[in-house]
């Protein structure tokens, strides 16, 4: 147990400091989500629109007040699945490399996602911080989770493909597109028809998204649902990457292979 | 059957006490084109086994299998010891220093931050890098980092180590401290299996074996393919 909490904590730190000396990579993870919620910001017309919430509460605002909160949680899901997806693909021969080393695969998985979600941490602030300036929210403790928990879940997505699918060019469009379709379009009470389907409960920015509009609107917000099953949608994320011994990895591995073959 | 007429036979090949047994490998990227079809492979104490091929005929695939970093389709491979392993291609964190490098590869085996630090500066020393101790690995040379690639095989002492082409872009002096490493290694009756394409190399194996149509052969004739048989 001490052994593995020492090797977690080496990795973590290795990788941390890895990316730290990488200005580029830093640089990233605030200008990207800057950018991407400013641009929503920009063009959203401040038309209102009524939009309904999973607890059918039910409020009118204006669609251009709604595009900060769910612009915000845009931005910081693709910045923390691009950046997660790409430094966890081009480490994925190194880490090959620790586990003939000793290390076992959970230890890395778990000190890396770590490493991800502490620097990752820094952008969801960022977000969270141009957001607020932007409009001020009615619950600014659920706003700054609601980012924390698409930051912790999209980091995992993007873990996870960079695992099973450590292809730049094609991992990159996959969790790019997949992000993009779940927060600005399902997710969105903008989206539509679509939102609050029931099958749209298991998209990983649901339950996100009904918090921060609760949190940005109403001054009661509740915080256990959209915390238990964002976490849970993290864990099981971060579970699949250790079935490799029961082959689930590899099976995934080569159906995501297909489908994108297929898709191009 | 043993049949390299440069095996030099040791006792712990007579008495069978192999660190390494490889038995029926069978393994392919892709099913039309298998490429390794029933590799056997025993290593014992104290050989030094080279290992050449043409391009392309699976000899760091079949490194890498005995790493445990792919699982073979078929067969069996047991290892009694621990093993340290070179890739070709150097799996190294570009933005740590080499120190660093070798901390957190060490720490894998569970060895203390003291104990990698003084391994690390004895390797770095031998071969002649020391005064790149705390330089990025994305700044170095590609012969010096493929010393620290190298290098990181030799922590923790291995038993056996799985060297595939290590000495590209090494000067001579690193050469020549790499060989006497090798010596030095096999004398304490550790095993060394290398990837090379090195003529002169020849003269330093113990056994040399060749990857042909995804199976080990020794050749006593090296003009004569006609001469060689499974190994």
């Amino acid at each position: 147990m001490i052994k593995s909490v020492d090797q977690t904590r080496e990795i973590m730190f290795s990788f941390i400091k890895s990316v730290v000396r990488q200005k580029t990579v830093l640089f990233s993870s605030f200008i990207l989500p800057f950018f991407t919620l400013w641009s929503t910001w920009w063009v959203t017309a401040d038309i209102p629109m009524g939009f309904r919430l999973y607890d059918d509460s039910v409020l009118v605002q204006s669609m251009l007040d709604i595009h900060i909160f769910t612009g915000a949680l845009t931005a910081i899901a693709i910045t923390s699945g691009i950046l997660s997806f790409l430094l966890t693909a081009a480490n994925q021969k190194n880490a090959q490399r620790l586990r003939i080393m000793g290390y076992p695969q959970s230890v890395i998985n778990l000190g890396w996602f770590l490493a991800l979600l502490t620097i990752l941490f820094l952008g969801a602030i960022g977000t969270f911080l141009f957001a607020i300036y932007l409009l001020w929210p009615k619950d600014l403790v659920g706003v700054f989770i609601a980012i924390l928990l698409t930051t912790a879940i999209y980091s995992a997505v993007g873990y996870l493909v960079g695992i099973l699918f450590p292809k730049v060019m094609e991992g990159t469009l996959i969790v790019l597109i997949f992000s993009f379709i779940d927060l600005m379009l399902i997710s969105n009470p903008m989206g539509g028809e679509v939102y609050l389907s029931s099958w749209t409960y298991y998209l990983p920015g649901f339950w996100p998204t009904q918090l921060v509009m609760r949190a940005g609107f109403f001054s009661n917000s509740n915080y256990l649902a959209p915390v238990l099953y964002s976490l849970l949608y993290v864990f099981i994320l971060l579970l699949i990457p250790n079935l490799g011994k029961l082959g689930i990895r590899d099976h995934l591995s080569s159906y995501v292979s297909k489908v994108t073959k297929n898709a191009v | 059957m043993e049949t390299n007429t440069k095996a030099k036979t040791t006792m712990a090949q007579k008495t069978g006490q192999e660190l390494l047994s490889a038995e029926d490998i069978h393994f392919a990227y892709n099913k039309k084109r298998p490429i390794l079809q029933g590799i056997n492979l025993k290593v014992y104490p104290g050989e030094i086994i080279g290992i050449s091929g043409e391009n392309g005929s699976g000899k760091s695939t079949l490194l890498k299998i005995l790493v445990g970093l792919l699982k073979p389709d078929k067969g069996s491979i047991l290892v009694k010891g621990r093993i340290g392993y070179s890739p070709q291609d150097l799996l190294l964190f570009d933005n740590l220093t080499v120190m660093e490098n070798f901390l957190l590869f060490g720490k894998g085996m569970g060895l203390t931050k003291e104990e990698i630090v003084a391994q690390g500066e004895e390797i770095m020393e031998r071969l002649n890098f020391s005064q790149y101790r705390d330089t990025l690995v994305r700044n170095l040379s590609g012969g010096t980092a493929q010393k620290t690639n190298f290098g990181i095989s030799l922590l923790g002492d291995p038993d056996i180590l799985i060297l595939d082409e290590p000495y590209q872009g090494m000067d001579y002096a690193s050469f020549t401290a790499f060989w006497e490493i090798q010596f030095e290694m096999r004398k304490r009756g550790k095993s060394i299996i290398i990837v090379s394409h090195l003529i002169e190399d020849k003269e330093k194996f113990t056994r040399a074996i060749h990857l042909i149509n995804g199976r080990l052969q020794s050749c006593t004739d090296e003009d004569c393919p006609g001469c060689c048989g499974d190994v």
